[in-house]
């Protein structure tokens, strides 16, 4: 469990004080993370950047109502003052606190065989330097690349007045190219990356090249692409990135703290159908190295995989332990932040479309005309409505059950409920999404992964321009 | 002087001795920062949150023009020199890029007198009040539609934050300032059971300027309740008005297109148009960090650059990029003092009234949301989901949802035709309403 940021005792003082004056709840966020990134642009080392970060988030909650205090510095009396700050929400008499007992995660889901932290300066150079030269060998119409190659160490301490008093030491590599191409007076750019809870070893299964190779590729490609369509079509999502559709359709819409308020599209659904019996749709932060994977969530539940709609029947939500007592519902591990600035809310882990029966040859034979969406910038939704939004960047007309040229870049636009209705085949191919996304909700970014299989959607709205 | 400041300075001085030691140039950068902010929902608090944050950046700048940065959230001696040893010791693995290097003394400073930036009058006591004024917008915001059923997301903050500049070059500045907002969601809901939500805010620098609780209340609950009983309209190509909600929203992406570091990788459609006309010529922008009290206001740049007024785009020509002092001592471009992005970012308005946009556009799009992030700078493509008001004959007819526009961003702004006299001058970023052709829609 690696060792703690702080003594089981003072953790034991620090939430005694929290409660000082009465609360349900009290709990403690300590986090401690080192940061290195390194970029390479126009095939030099452009900048090299390191960071320490460290703080304290304390919470008390008394009913409805929360308390949030945090500081930077792990000096005693600064750290009481915080819990008394936080503490300021509660109006009663002190409430008592269970006794800390320290326990090992559950899970021990990161995999960082070559910690990134620990690799010699030259090696990583050495592999954005293969990462750009293979990207400007691509076509002599590239014009320009910028890698990044990032990594983090952190470790959070987390203790809570039920008794837990848990530490996880977390890794998150993550690499990204960016290519600009240029014909005559016409630019694109194309983009790639990956990583998760991984060392350098990631780079053994995906070697440098084939990022710079996929960047560079899309770049190139939206050079001769044709104006996408306007209007209604039928939509097929490739396998892996196209999960944002996921992610933006149902999942923000299941997330808890939404449900609770009755804000959302999918409020007091629960047990009723609300997509095609097709979509089964999964959050699991259990997939080892996953940049999603979390052993514990960050107020020390153990992560487990969620099943949210099965066979078209929504199941649940994704809640923290605030929602779950509030709605009385079981926590379910989702409770995440951005760091010991924020209060911790209900946040997805890895969420995907389960796989179905069709071959995915089958499914685009099947299309007279559509469209064929293969990579994603980001994406949106209107919780109380429904509607939501994805930029797909790179994607491909369907024309007689063929894929045709490429189009240039568009909005997709649908209704949540409305598009899982209109699922009506799903491929055999699940595949999970290289990690890069970082999903943003009230200012806070939580890194998470998603996956899809080859899926059909009968019609959504492209906004192209022909 | 505040404690934090005297403490400050030693911190400085420390890590510009490491520099200068290791015989490397360079900047110290320091920030604190104080935050408060309430949620409230239903008239009773539901989160309050507080903290004080600080940190220090080391940027080093060896005598071969390799450079590096290193970053602590601790803010004292000790880290300030281990910041700076590790900034040194990084930038031997940096490659030699002779456009790195520090701002010249002359350019640096701090402009404009007093600017105004900070409510002297702040203290803790006025967290109550902004509490009070949080619900009662949520109230007013309720009382506009009976359809009104819920409260999402309304609440209250306030911030005083600080920054230090240092260098070898012997810059030594600092700037502070305070901002205070407050804003309201609600979500109403249909007969049918459908739901909608509108949403609306206030911010400035000093608590005084805010709007009140009862106008940014009633304009949510407005915002919350104008788009039910909408449609689709077709797939085609249209006239369209642009909401100033909206026009400030494509100027933020301009301010974008027109930034430095863009500029010379070659990833925005506006690089090698400096002299060029791009926009129509009803089209004047200009960004002016001088302007008094304002939320974009500030003395100097990040990297200590004199702030001074720029004008961006001159009657539809692009006279001007804006740049940091990397970009600026690449692109051979005067310096704007543009680390840390635009300050005050507008386009100027121009003579007609919402209701003579309304009149010319006849019949057509009037888009009041954006949805999405359709916008790529490189091709200058854009696509978003849209929500607005069908048009006709100058009169809203009823609204839409759920349909998409597209266009590529150098017709979009050379289609620009009317410009109109309503921006919102509260925003850091702001535009009146524009009449623009050239946008396809995606709809039924």
């Amino acid at each position: 469990m690696g060792s703690p940021l702080l003594t089981l005792g003072l953790a034991a003082q620090l939430l005694e004080t929290a409660l000082g004056r009465g609360g349900d709840h009290a709990d403690i966020f300590a986090q401690h993370s080192s940061s290195r990134s390194l970029s390479f642009e126009e095939g030099k080392v452009k900048s090299a950047h390191q960071s320490e970060a460290q703080g304290i988030g304390i919470r008390v909650v008394a009913g409805e109502s929360t308390g949030y205090a945090y500081c930077e510095v792990f000096d005693e009396s600064t750290m009481l003052a915080t819990a008394r700050r936080a503490a300021q929400i509660a109006h009663g008499q002190a409430a008592p606190s269970a006794m800390l007992v320290g326990a090992a995660p559950l899970h021990d889901l990161y995999r960082a065989v070559q910690p990134a932290a620990a690799a010699p300066m030259a090696e990583r150079v050495a592999l954005l330097r293969r990462m750009s030269e293979h990207a400007y060998a691509h076509d002599p119409q590239v014009q320009w690349v910028s890698c990044l190659l990032a990594d983090q160490d952190e470790t959070v301490t987390i203790a809570t007045s039920d008794g837990v008093y848990a530490t996880d030491h977390r890794p998150m590599l993550r690499v990204s190219i960016s290519v600009h191409a240029r014909r005559g007076a016409r630019r694109e750019s194309g983009s790639a990356g990956g990583g998760g809870r991984l060392g350098l070893e990631y780079f053994i299964a995906h070697p440098p090249e084939a990022l710079a190779a996929k960047a560079a590729r899309q770049a190139i490609t939206l050079l001769s692409a044709v104006p996408c369509p306007a209007g209604q079509m039928p939509v097929v999502l490739a396998p892996a990135s196209s999960g944002i559709l996921i992610h933006e359709a149902v999942g923000h819409g299941l997330e808890a703290d939404f449900n609770r308020i009755g804000v959302s599209a999918y409020s007091g659904r629960i047990g009723e159908v609300v997509a095609s019996p097709l979509v089964t749709v999964v959050d699991d932060g259990t997939i080892p190295g996953d940049r999603g994977a979390i052993n514990i969530d960050d107020e020390g539940v153990a992560s487990r995989r969620t099943t949210l709609i099965a066979d078209g029947r929504l199941c649940g939500y994704l809640h923290d332990r605030t929602t779950a007592r509030l709605m009385g519902a079981t926590p379910t591990g989702n409770g995440r932040r951005d760091g010991y600035g924020s209060v911790p809310i209900p946040r997805m882990r890895v969420t995907f479309l389960a796989a179905g029966q069709d071959d995915p040859s089958e499914i685009i034979r099947s299309i007279p005309r559509g469209l064929y969406a293969v990579s994603f910038g980001g994406g949106s939704v209107d919780i109380a409505k429904g509607d939501f939004n994805f930029h797909v960047t790179e994607g491909y007309l369907i024309e007689d059950g063929r894929i045709g040229p490429a189009v240039s870049r568009a909005t997709l636009i649908g209704n949540g409920p409305e598009v899982l209705r209109r699922v009506t085949r799903v491929g055999h191919d699940l595949a999970l999404a290289d990690g890069q996304w970082t999903c943003g909700k009230d200012g806070q970014s939580c890194p998470v992964g998603q996956g899809m299989p080859t899926t059909l959607v009968s019609e959504m709205t492209v906004g192209g321009r022909s | 002087m505040s404690p934090q400041q005297s403490a400050v300075a030693p911190c400085l001085e420390a890590a510009l001795a490491v520099l200068s030691a290791a015989g490397c140039g360079g900047m110290v950068y320091c920030h604190r920062r104080s935050e408060w902010s309430a949620r409230v929902r239903q008239g009773a608090i539901e989160r309050i949150e507080s903290a004080l944050t600080g940190g220090m950046t080391v940027t080093a700048l060896n005598s071969g023009n390799r450079g590096a940065s290193a970053t602590s959230t601790v803010v004292s001696l000790e880290s300030a020199r281990q910041v700076a040893e590790q900034a040194v010791a990084l930038s031997a693995w940096s490659d030699v890029d002779e456009w790195r290097g520090l701002p010249p003394g002359e350019e640096c400073g701090m402009a404009g007198g007093d600017l105004q930036l900070s409510d002297p009058g702040y203290g803790d006591a006025d967290h109550e009040r902004l509490v009070d004024a949080a619900i009662a917008a949520e109230r007013s915001a309720y009382a506009v539609d009976a359809r009104i059923c819920l409260s999402h997301r309304s609440g209250a903050s306030a911030s005083r934050s600080e920054l230090w500049v240092g260098s070898t070059a012997g810059v030594a500045l600092e700037r502070a300032g305070t901002s205070f907002g407050f804003h309201a969601t609600v979500v109403a809901k249909s007969a049918a059971g459908e739901r909608q939500s509108g949403s609306w805010h206030t911010s400035a620098r000093t608590l005084a300027g805010l709007r009140s609780a009862a106008e940014v209340g009633a304009e949510a609950g407005r915002r919350a309740v104008r788009g039910f009983d909408w449609r689709r309209i077709p797939s085609g190509s249209c006239r369209v008005l642009l909401h100033r909600d909206v026009a400030s929203q494509l100027l933020g992406t301009l301010a974008q297109a027109v930034s430095g570091g863009l500029v010379f990788r070659g990833a925005t459609f506006l690089a090698g148009k400096l002299g060029a006309v791009i926009a129509s010529p009803a089209v004047t922008i200009t960004d002016d960090p001088l302007l008094p009290g304002r939320l974009g206001s500030r003395p100097c740049d990040g990297e200590g650059v004199r702030s001074r007024v720029v004008t961006v785009i001159a009657q539809g020509r692009l006279l001007s990029y804006l740049v940091d002092g990397y970009a600026a001592r690449r692109l051979t471009h005067p310096y704007t003092g543009h680390e840390g992005g635009v300050s005050n970012w507008s386009l100027a308005a121009g003579q007609a009234s919402f209701e003579d946009l309304l009149r010319e556009l006849g019949t057509g799009l009037l888009v009041t949301g954006f949805q999405g992030f359709g916008v790529d700078l490189a091709s200058g493509s854009f696509s978003k989901g849209v929500s607005g008001f069908w048009v006709e004959q100058g009169r809203i007819s009823h609204p839409v949802q759920e349909v998409t526009v597209a266009g590529s961003l150098p017709e979009l702004l050379l289609g620009i035709r009317t410009v109109g006299n309503d921006p919102l001058e509260q925003a850091r970023i702001s535009a009146p309403s524009l009449i623009i052709d050239g946008f396809t829609i995606g709809g039924t």
